[in-house]
This record gives C-alpha cells, sequence and structure tokens, in this order.
C-alpha cells in the first residue's frame, strides 16, 4: 500500500471514497478515511481526488 | 495556451460563468483540481447508484439562476422531476405542504402555535419585514423573532428552513438576510427539480455548452498561482499529468473561494481593505450528514420531512427514493440525515453524528426492523464545506485586482442560498465581464 491519509487535514468528507474500484476507502465514526491494505493496489486513483489534500504518496 | 477567460474551478459558480462566456464567443478555458466536475455541486454513479457527495439538499427549480444560465446558453436537455411536497412533521402531527405554495406560511405556522392569535402576529411581523421594512442585519433572526414569539416550536420551525437553506442556525443568520433568503427562495413559488442523474447533469450539460463553443475543460488539473504583473492579472499556472501548464487570459475568474484565490495570486498584489473585508467576513459553518440504507422504506413518502420538534437535533430528513429507481443503494432504501451544530463554526463531528444516530431511533418507531445500514458519513468544513460563508457574510464578486472575479458561495449576492447563489454570482460576474470583453 503506497497511499495514507493525513488524519490532521483528512475532514471525514467521503468523497475519496468514491473513486476506489476496490473499495478500499472507508470513512469510520471517527470521521477520518481509513486505507484497508488488503484490498487497495495501489491504482492511486485516489491521489488526485481529496479536496483537502489530504492523500499521500507513500 | 492563450485565451479570453480562465476558470479556476468548476464548481457551479465557476461553470455557470464559463458557460455564459463562452455562448457570448468568448474564449474559455476551466481548470478543476479534482478527476470530476462541479466541486460539491455534482453527483457520482457509484456502485449502480446515484450518489451526492454533497449534500442532496442542493436544489433548483425554475425561474432560479441555475435554470435562468440553462435557458440563457440554450443548454442541452436532461430528464428532470419535480418535488411536489415536503412534510413538516410536529409532535403527533404533520403537515404536507405542496413546494409551489411554500411561500404561504399560514398553514404550517398555525400548527406550530399555541393559538390564532401567536399565529396572527408572527405572520404579521414576516409581513411587515417582507413588505415594508427589512430588518437589519444587526440582529439574528432569533432575536427578531424572539421579539413576536417565544414558542420554541415557531423558533424550530425557522430553524428547519434556516438550516436548510443556508447551513446555519436562526440564532447564527443576520435577521435582514433570513428574511431575504425568505422571499427571495421560498416565495418563487415553483417546485424544485431533481435531475435523473443529480446535479452532475446539470454540470454536464454546461460543459457540453462550454466546448460546443470550442472552450477547454481539463480535470485533474490544480492550479498553482495566479499570474499578477503591473496590478493586473495575466493568467495561471497549473499542473496536469506532472507537467506545467501556464495560460495566459484577459480575465481570471476564481471558483476557489476568496482565501485560497489571495494565496494564489499573492497576498501582496490585493488591496489592504479588500484582504480585511476577507478576513473578517468569511465565516465558514461545519455540518454533518449521514446516509443511511434500509431494507424496508421506513415512511410511505419521498421527500424532504422538516422536523418541527425541540427535542430532536436533525432538522431535515431526505427519502428521496420515490423519484429515482437509480438513486437506490444496493435496491434498498435510501434515508439522509442532515445536522447542522449548534455551533457551526466549532463542533465534534463524532458527537453530532453519536446525536443523529440517537435522532433517527427516536424519529423513526419502525428504525430497527427495517434494517438500517449506515452508506456513508460525512463532515463538511474547511475547505469542503455546507457554505462557504455564513448567509450575510458573503462578498461581491469584484477582487481589488481590477481584472480578478471571485465567484462561488462566498460570493452570493443578497438572499440567494448555496449552489443557488453560487450559480447566481456565476451569472453576475459574467454579465459584466462580457461587458468589458464583448
Amino acid at each position: 500500500m503506497t497511499v495514507s491519509v493525513d488524519e490532521e487535514v483528512c475532514i471525514g468528507c467521503s468523497f475519496c471514497t468514491l473513486f476506489c474500484p476496490e473499495h478500499a476507502l472507508e470513512v469510520s465514526r471517527f470521521f477520518v478515511a481509513e486505507v484497508a491494505s488488503d484490498r487497495c493496489t495501489d491504482c492511486l486513483k485516489c491521489l488526485n481526488c481529496c479536496p483537502n489534500n489530504a492523500i499521500r504518496k507513500g | 495556451m492563450r485565451c479570453d477567460v480562465v476558470v479556476v474551478g468548476s464548481g457551479i459558480g465557476g461553470m455557470c460563468a464559463a458557460a455564459k462566456l463562452a455562448h457570448a464567443g468568448l474564449q474559455v478555458i476551466v481548470l478543476e483540481k479534482l478527476p470530476i466536475l462541479g466541486g460539491r455541486y455534482t453527483s457520482v454513479e457509484y456502485d449502480g447508484c446515484i450518489v451526492h457527495p454533497a449534500s442532496v439538499v442542493l436544489i433548483w427549480g425554475e425561474g432560479s439562476p441555475v435554470w435562468h444560465t440553462l435557458q440563457e446558453v440554450d443548454a442541452p436537455k436532461f430528464e428532470t422531476k419535480v418535488i411536489s411536497h415536503c412534510r413538516f412533521q410536529f409532535k403527533g402531527k404533520s403537515l404536507d405542504m405542496a413546494m409551489d405554495s411554500m411561500g404561504d406560511f399560514r398553514p404550517v405556522i398555525a400548527l406550530a402555535s399555541r393559538n390564532d392569535e401567536e399565529t396572527d402576529r408572527v405572520l404579521g411581523a414576516l409581513k411587515n419585514a417582507f413588505l415594508w421594512r427589512e430588518p437589519s442585519d444587526t440582529i439574528t433572526f432569533k432575536e427578531w423573532l424572539r421579539q413576536y414569539t417565544d414558542n420554541e416550536t415557531i423558533h424550530v420551525l425557522f430553524n428547519c428552513f434556516a438550516t436548510s437553506w443556508g447551513g446555519i442556525n436562526i440564532h447564527e443568520y443576520p435577521a435582514g438576510e433570513f428574511i431575504r433568503v425568505m422571499k427571495c427562495t421560498a416565495t418563487r413559488g415553483k417546485p424544485p427539480i431533481i435531475a435523473k442523474n443529480g446535479l452532475k447533469d446539470v454540470i454536464d450539460s454546461l460543459e457540453q455548452v462550454i466546448k460546443r463553443h470550442k472552450g477547454k475543460v481539463l480535470t485533474e488539473c490544480e492550479v498553482s498561482g495566479i499570474t499578477v504583473k503591473g496590478g493586473m492579472a495575466k493568467g495561471v499556472v497549473a499542473q496536469k499529468d506532472g507537467k506545467n501548464i501556464e495560460v495566459e487570459a484577459k480575465v481570471v475568474v476564481s471558483n476557489a473561494g476568496p482565501e485560497r484565490t489571495i494565496e494564489l495570486a499573492g497576498r501582496e498584489n490585493f488591496e489592504k481593505s479588500y484582504l480585511k473585508e476577507v478576513r473578517d467576513k468569511i465565516r465558514t459553518p461545519g455540518g454533518v450528514e449521514v446516509e443511511f440504507a434500509t431494507t424496508k422504506p421506513l415512511l410511505d413518502f419521498s421527500g424532504w420531512i422538516m422536523v418541527v420538534d425541540p427535542q430532536m437535533r436533525v432538522l431535515l430528513w431526505c427519502m428521496m427514493s420515490g423519484y429515482w429507481e437509480n438513486w437506490k443503494p444496493k435496491g434498498k432504501h435510501p434515508v439522509t440525515g442532515w445536522l447542522v451544530p449548534e455551533n457551526t463554526l466549532s463542533y465534534d463531528p463524532r458527537k453530532e453524528y453519536e446525536t443523529l444516530i440517537q435522532d433517527a431511533k427516536k424519529f423513526f418507531p419502525n428504525w430497527e426492523e427495517c434494517e438500517p445500514e449506515v452508506v456513508r458519513l460525512k463532515n463538511f468544513s474547511g475547505n469542503w464545506p455546507p457554505m462557504r460563508s455564513w448567509q450575510g457574510y458573503q462578498l461581491g464578486q469584484r477582487t481589488s485586482i481590477e481584472n480578478l472575479w471571485c465567484v462561488g458561495d462566498a460570493n452570493c449576492p443578497p438572499g440567494f442560498v448555496a449552489g443557488e447563489g453560487a450559480a447566481e454570482s456565476g451569472r453576475i460576474a459574467a454579465e459584466q465581464i462580457k461587458a468589458t470583453l464583448v
């Protein structure tokens, strides 16, 4: 898994979850997007889809 | 690249401006950071179902700025339906009101009142505010209303309107602006329209207009700077596929919000009073929306339910499954709760979420029986807000740089809210830009 979510920046808007073909991104009741490492295929489609630029490579 | 007008961001404000300017014969380029157009004014197909990344409450109807724009630019048509009714649910009684008679407040105020004298007093005050003298913005709508009644149910009724038409509470809403919004939005007398694929249909239609007139629309293209020389905007610098792009333009329209626009163009290039106005005025609220899916319909009703009950915090439930089949997640029945924090400037979304779940259980007697599943949690704040600024705390469309315009929901003209206000800001900017360039 090569993407990570900056928890300080993520507001939990769920926008990114709509762009993950593997359903690996989910916003929990803590209002932070989490990446399920077993489902993430490193396609990086989520990189450009955060309105707050909270999704990073690495 | 060179063009007449470059538009930074493809929210409904930017897209209305771009479509109008392209339709007027100007060369337009729209640059959007995200993979899809529309910003918060959009919808996405996900798992075969239409999803609303921002609010399902965002609406438009005949006579509204979005509708006017679509007519003015001869935009391609798409499938739509009107929302005929909305429900006001009181404790133990309800009223289904036709949306085209929304301007007639008597039946719903009468249900909230303790007696006829109270109904007449509140309606009389509203009539005076509508027709004779608008209250000023120096008091909140709650303070204004308290002069005529302390009936908590009437206060909650107006809070239902306030939180659905601006995402803030009546104790935050400037009184004058609330009256203007009621006049402009509620009393238009036309029901709201929802398109088959949601707001995406509006954005797609505007995009087709721009392209039809030889305009360019680029997604995943993030603007990193607005170039300013000699006090004038000269264009923008952006990144697309890892490469730098320079766009020269006669006019720059920013749909990125006033604060980001100042960062992009450089603080030193703006006049002091503009910077101060942005700093003093912009108040960005927040709110929480939760989408559920149930195995059975919770109610035999489709549309919006305004909850006029002082014991409840969720004032608006949306149940749209009866309108479009493709809006149903996994064939189930969608229901969305919209919760506006008591203080929209400082709140904990996790606590608001817990409240929303408790309210759902209290409000729908058959909640557990319908096997609700949380489909999506959505917190709106910061750079992804329900409104870029509180109603009554918005700016004009002109910045202090002569050919740099700001459009969007921080630039709604008085009386216009949310997507409608953003669209109107784009229309106003486009008309004025046309006057200088065409």
